[in-house]
C-alpha cells in the first residue's frame, strides 16, 4: 500500500518535472510553484484552473495509462472541444470530483460527469426522470428503487467532449441524427436490426437525411415503451406522431396502421410463403452441393 | 386491416417481381437456344440472311427513342433504389435524378406523339393494328414459338410488336400518373399533385389520400417492373431478331444498302408502300 502511494507520488514528481523543466530552460524566471490560490497538492504550474489547466497534460495524446491490462488514452483534443456545444465550460463544470491530485483517484469519473449534465439542463433532466431510462422504477410497494437494469447516462447517448451545439446549428442536428446505431441502436439490437422498410429503416441506415431516427417517432428524454399509452408510439398516439411536420401530415388510423410495417418487415417476409419456398429451394440446392463437398 | 394488405402486397411484389425478373432472364435464354437447332441462329448470326428492309429508320424517332431509352434507365435505377437504397447518401441525389429523367421522359413522349400525329412524316399509321394484323397473330406467335418457320409479314412492325409499342405507350402513361401522384408537396395552388390527381376520387373509396398514395406506389412499383421485363424481352428481340436494322436504328452502323429491298423481293407484296417512313402506311 505505502510503496504504491510512494509510487505514485513519485510518477507525480516526474511529471511535475517534465513538465516545468521545459519551462525553466527558456530561463523566463518561472520557478516550479504551487498556486497561491489552488488548493490543490500538484506541482505543476496551471495557468488557470480550469480548461488550459486540465488541457496541460490532457492535452498530449501520449497520456495514456494501463488499466487492466488495457491502455487507456486521456487525451482530449482541443478541436473537439472547440467544436462542441459546451466550449464556454470548464472541465470541472462537469467533473464535479475532480481531486486535484494526480494522479486524480479511481472515482466514478465516468458517472460523475454523465449525470453532471442536469445541473444546466434542467428541463430536459426532469423529462428524463420520468421516461423508461430513468434509474429508480416503482418497486411495487408503492416506493421507487434504483434498478440494476442497464440504462443510459445523458453522456451515453449524447456523447462527452464532443457533443455539438444542437439549437440553431444544422451541422449538429445532422450529426445527431445519424447517430441512431451509436444511441438507441446498440442496446435494442433487435429493433435496430428490424427497422428495416423501405422508405424509413432501410433509408435511414443509408444516410437518408429525412428519413426518421429512432426519437424521431419513438420521442427522447421522456420516451416510453411502445406499449404504454402514454408513448408516442402508442396505437392511440399514432396519428399525431406519424403526421408531424414534414412527414405525413394529415393522415388518420386507416393509414397509419401501416406503421406495423416499419418494424414488421422483415417478420412480413418471412411469412411469405413464395419467399419461404426460394429459400428452402436454395437451402436445398446449397446442400446439394455444399453437402458433398465436406 | 387495409394496412396490413398493403404491407403484404408490398413485400409479394417484391418476391414474385423479382422472380419474373430472373424467370424472364432464363426464357430468353432458353428461347434463344431453341433457336440453334431449329437452324435460325445459323441462318442470322452466321449465314447473315436478316429481315429485309424497304426503308431505313428515320432520323427524329431514333433521336426520341435514345433519349427514352437513357431516361427510362435512369428512372429505374434512381426508382429502384427509392425503394432500396443500395449505396449511402444517395436518397436526395436519386431523387433528383428520378425528377429530371420523368420531366424529360414525360416531354419526349408528348413530342413522340406529335410527330406520331401531327408532323409532316407522322407514322402512327405504322403503329395501327388492323384486321389483318389480328389474322396473323396466330401466325406470329407460332413462328416466335418455334411451331413455324414463316414470320406472316403485313406491315414494317408485327401484330406482337405493334401491341407492345402500344402498350409501352399506355404504361408511361400510367406510369405518370401513379408517380405525379406520389408527391405531396404542395406546388398546385396550395394542393399537392397527388391530391389533384388521386384524392378527390381514390381517397374516398380507400380510406383516405394517404392510403390512396400508398396504392399508387404499388401500381407505380408494379408497372416498374412491367417495363423491365417487357424491355429485356424487346431488347432480346431487337438483337436477335433484326439485329442490322437494330443497329442502324441507334445509330452504330448504316444499314447495308444492298440488303435494302424495293416492294416484291421476298417479303409480303400486299402493302403498298414506297420508301420513306412517312408513306409506309400499313393500310
Ligand atoms: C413517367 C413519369 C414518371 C414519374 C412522373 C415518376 C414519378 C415518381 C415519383 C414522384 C416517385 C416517388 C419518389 C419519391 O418518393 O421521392 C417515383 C418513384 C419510383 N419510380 Fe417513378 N416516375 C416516372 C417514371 C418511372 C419509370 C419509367 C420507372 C421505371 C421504369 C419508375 C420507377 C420508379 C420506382 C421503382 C419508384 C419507387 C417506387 C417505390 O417507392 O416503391 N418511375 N416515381
Ligand atoms: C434495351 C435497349 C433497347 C433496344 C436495343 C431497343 C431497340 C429497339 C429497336 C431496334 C426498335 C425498332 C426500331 C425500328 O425498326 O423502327 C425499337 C423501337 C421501339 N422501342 Fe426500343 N429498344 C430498347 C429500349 C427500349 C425501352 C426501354 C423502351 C420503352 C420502355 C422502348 C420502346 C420502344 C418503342 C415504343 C419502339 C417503337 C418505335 C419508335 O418509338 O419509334 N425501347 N427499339
Amino acid at each position: 500500500m505505502r510503496s504504491r502511494i510512494s509510487q505514485r507520488i513519485a510518477a507525480g514528481f516526474f511529471l511535475a518535472v517534465a513538465l516545468v523543466a521545459p519551462a525553466a530552460a527558456y530561463g523566463q524566471g518561472v520557478s516550479p510553484s504551487v498556486s497561491p490560490t489552488a488548493p490543490y497538492e500538484l506541482d505543476f504550474t496551471l495557468p488557470t484552473e480550469s480548461k488550459s489547466g486540465c488541457q496541460v497534460c490532457h492535452g498530449d495524446p501520449a497520456l495514456v495509462r494501463v488499466r487492466d491490462g488495457v491502455v487507456m488514452s486521456y487525451y482530449i483534443d482541443d478541436a473537439t472541444i472547440e467544436a462542441s456545444a459546451h466550449i464556454d465550460q470548464q472541465c470541472v463544470g462537469c467533473h464535479l470530483d475532480f481531486t486535484y491530485k494526480a494522479p486524480h483517484g479511481n472515482g466514478d469519473w465516468v458517472t460523475s460527469a454523465k449525470t453532471a449534465c442536469r445541473n444546466c439542463h434542467e428541463d430536459q433532466s426532469r423529462a428524463f426522470g420520468v421516461g423508461v431510462h430513468r434509474a429508480t422504477v416503482p418497486n411495487g410497494n408503492g416506493s421507487v428503487e434504483t434498478t440494476t437494469a442497464p440504462k443510459p447516462l445523458c453522456g451515453d447517448c449524447h456523447g462527452a467532449h464532443d457533443i455539438p451545439m444542437l439549437t440553431d446549428n444544422p451541422d449538429g442536428q445532422e450529426a445527431m441524427h445519424a447517430d441512431g446505431w451509436v444511441v438507441c441502436g446498440s442496446c435494442h439490437e433487435d429493433y435496430w436490426d428490424s427497422y428495416d422498410d423501405y422508405y424509413h429503416g432501410a433509408a435511414y441506415k443509408r444516410g437518408a437525411k429525412d428519413a426518421p431516427a429512432c426519437w424521431d417517432c419513438h420521442g427522447w428524454h421522456d420516451i416510453l415503451p411502445s406499449s404504454e399509452r402514454g408513448s408516442r408510439v402508442h396505437e392511440s398516439h399514432l396519428v399525431e406522431t406519424c403526421g408531424q411536420e414534414g412527414c405525413h401530415v394529415g393522415v388518420d388510423e386507416n393509414y397509419t396502421s401501416y406503421a406495423v410495417f416499419i418494424h414488421g418487415r422483415s417478420t412480413i417476409t418471412d411469412d411469405n410463403p413464395l419467399i419461404a419456398l426460394v429459400r428452402s429451394v436454395i437451402g436445398a440446392v446449397g446442400r446439394l452441393f455444399g453437402g458433398g463437398a465436406e | 386491416m387495409s394496412a396490413i394488405l398493403l404491407a403484404q402486397v408490398n413485400v409479394w411484389m417484391d418476391a414474385v417481381f423479382i422472380l419474373l425478373f430472373i424467370g424472364v432472364w432464363l426464357f430468353v435464354l432458353f428461347h434463344f437456344s431453341i433457336s440453334i437447332p431449329k437452324g435460325r441462329f445459323r441462318k442470322k448470326w452466321i449465314e447473315g440472311k436478316w429481315p429485309e428492309h424497304d426503308h431505313l429508320p428515320v432520323f427524329l424517332p431514333k433521336l426520341m427513342h435514345w433519349i427514352h431509352l437513357l431516361c427510362m434507365l435512369a428512372l429505374a435505377f434512381s426508382g429502384l433504389y427509392i425503394r432500396f437504397p443500395f449505396f449511402d447518401g444517395g436518397r436526395t441525389p436519386m431523387r433528383w435524378v428520378h425528377y429530371i429523367a420523368m420531366t424529360i421522359v414525360g416531354l419526349n413522349y408528348l413530342w413522340r406523339l406529335w410527330y406520331a400525329f401531327l408532323a409532316k412524316d407522322r407514322d402512327y399509321k405504322k403503329f395501327a393494328i388492323t384486321k389483318r394484323d389480328l389474322q396473323s397473330a396466330l401466325g406470329v406467335l407460332a413462328y416466335y414459338g418455334y411451331f413455324s418457320d414463316n414470320k406472316p409479314h403485313v406491315a414494317e412492325y408485327n401484330v406482337m410488336q405493334k401491341m407492345s409499342y402500344l402498350l409501352f405507350a399506355v404504361l408511361m402513361l400510367a406510369q405518370g400518373f401513379t408517380g405525379l401522384s406520389l408527391l405531396t408537396q404542395p406546388i398546385l395552388f396550395g394542393l399537392s399533385p397527388r391530391e389533384v390527381l388521386i384524392g378527390w376520387w381514390l381517397g374516398p373509396l380507400v380510406g383516405g389520400v394517404a392510403v390512396a398514395g400508398a396504392w399508387m406506389r404499388v401500381m407505380h412499383y408494379a408497372i416498374n417492373w412491367l417495363f423491365i421485363i417487357m424491355t429485356v424481352v424487346h431488347f432480346y428481340l431487337a438483337v436477335n431478331e433484326d439485329f442490322l436494322i437494330g443497329m442502324d436504328f441507334f445509330g452504330f452502323k448504316k444499314y447495308p444498302k444492298d440488303k435494302l429491298v424495293t416492294h416484291g423481293h421476298g417479303h409480303g407484296e400486299e402493302h403498298a408502300a414506297p420508301a420513306g417512313a412517312a408513306a409506309l402506311e400499313a393500310e
